[in-house]
């Protein structure tokens, strides 16, 4: 986030000095984008941050940081990641760059892969699982 | 449309640099003490200048032209979030930085450009510290605080690679200032889905579901035409392109603001 401060009037008559000023820093907030339950998202969609998705998206997903399938979600999408996590549902080929967890109620349609794999007791996978250093 | 008329001062008590243009509101009785204080302090201040009132005999667009083409360079305007934003959709084009004074009520907008009261604000256009802030955009229109599309299953493409839409119909808004920082270069869209809730009684209902994400560029289509609120007035029509220009507008900003 950026703030421009711009420079002061040079010529006013009514000009006086000014006390100097400090822009107040901003952190660096990463955004966080969330789809929420009854949106739908058609086409090339991702984001830098984190994601966050209860509604429905078809098409592809790019995501630099944890993209988060919630319980309710429907995915039809090639899925590009940092991180994944799911809950809900994902119809498609997902290549995650760190780690992937799959809740129990996750149910995988296509082939994953990641450097790491966490499945819990109740999460379905159909489709070839790539995971290791060099799968991701 | 805005309008206004020029009112003439004492030649002594102007600065050839400020200009102010007073709500039409401000001229009732029940203001002439806050305007007559307002006035002294800006003449003791050395920045008392030449006035027009919003009304509707002339186009506020072409009395703040008049002041740009006499070397004004700090335009003030007097009054509440209403009629800042009545003038919005012109003056980012103008080469002037913008001062604002709440003298009406209460201001959504005041905090974001350090100004707690009359007070302040006085002091925030002596000091003359300048901050730029993004514009947003509907087709020709400029817009600085948000546009909302209530109620609609319009389809919204964001910079052309994907398009999103309520399913069941929902409200899209599209914030510059408000939610996020309005000197980021983007616009942040919010959408409100699902039957509206009263958390208490006197309290105005409120969608709880909430789909947020940036927005840089934009278009809004529908089959039937939408209405939207832009900055609070209605624009209507079946397609509309949306976009965000950085840090289009300078305002004469207090310490402290509020930021995003």
């Amino acid at each position: 986030m950026a703030f421009n401060f711009s420079g002061r009037p040079q010529t006013d008559e009514n000009d006086v000095p000014l006390p100097s000023y400090v822009p107040p820093t901003v952190p660096a907030v990463v955004p966080v984008t969330v789809i929420a339950k009854g949106v739908r998202i058609e086409g090339d969609f991702g984001g830098d941050g984190d994601m966050r998705i209860d509604g429905e998206v078809s098409g592809k997903i790019t995501v630099g940081g944890t993209l988060t399938v919630g319980p309710d979600a429907s995915i039809k999408a090639e899925v590009k990641a940092g991180s994944l996590v799911v809950y809900g549902s994902v119809e498609g080929n997902s290549s995650v760059d760190e780690r992937i967890d799959l809740k129990n109620t996750a149910k995988i349609k296509g082939d994953i892969k990641a450097k790491t794999l966490v499945i819990e007791s109740g999460a379905a996978v159909h489709g070839a699982v790539s995971v290791g250093p060099s799968a991701a | 449309m805005a309008r206004c008329r020029l009112v003439h001062q004492p030649l002594d008590r102007v600065s050839a640099t400020f200009a102010y243009v007073y709500d039409e509101r401000l001229a009732e009785r029940k203001f002439q003490r806050d305007i007559a204080r307002l006035e002294a302090d800006l003449a003791g201040f050395g920045i008392g200048g030449r006035i027009a009132r919003l009304s509707l005999f002339r186009k506020a667009k072409d009395t703040i032209e008049d002041f740009q083409r006499d070397g004004i360079r700090h335009l003030v305007v007097v009054g509440d979030d209403e009629t800042l934003l009545r003038m919005m959709w012109f003056l980012p084009d103008l080469n002037m930085s913008i001062g604002f004074v709440p003298l009406i009520g209460s201001s959504i907008i005041a905090p974001f450009l350090g100004i707690k009261n009359v007070k302040s604000a006085v002091h925030a256009l002596t000091g003359r510290l300048t901050a730029s802030f993004d514009v947003g955009k509907v087709g020709d229109r400029h817009f600085f605080t948000k546009v909302v599309i209530p109620d609609t299953r319009a389809e919204l493409e964001i910079d052309g690679k994907f398009k999103l839409r309520p399913t069941e119909g929902g409200t899209i808004t599209i914030t510059n200032l408000g939610e996020g920082s309005a000197s980021d270069g983007v616009l942040n869209v919010s959408v409100s889905v699902g039957a509206a809730v009263k958390r208490f009684p006197w309290s105005k209902p409120e969608q709880n579901i909430q789909t947020y994400l940036p927005l840089t560029n934009g278009q809004v289509h529908s089959e039937e035409p939408v209405t939207l609120e832009v900055d609070g007035q209605a624009l209507q029509g079946t397609s509309f392109k949306i976009s965000v220009i950085p840090n289009k507008v300078r305002f004469l900003v207090g310490k402290g603001r509020k930021v995003g």
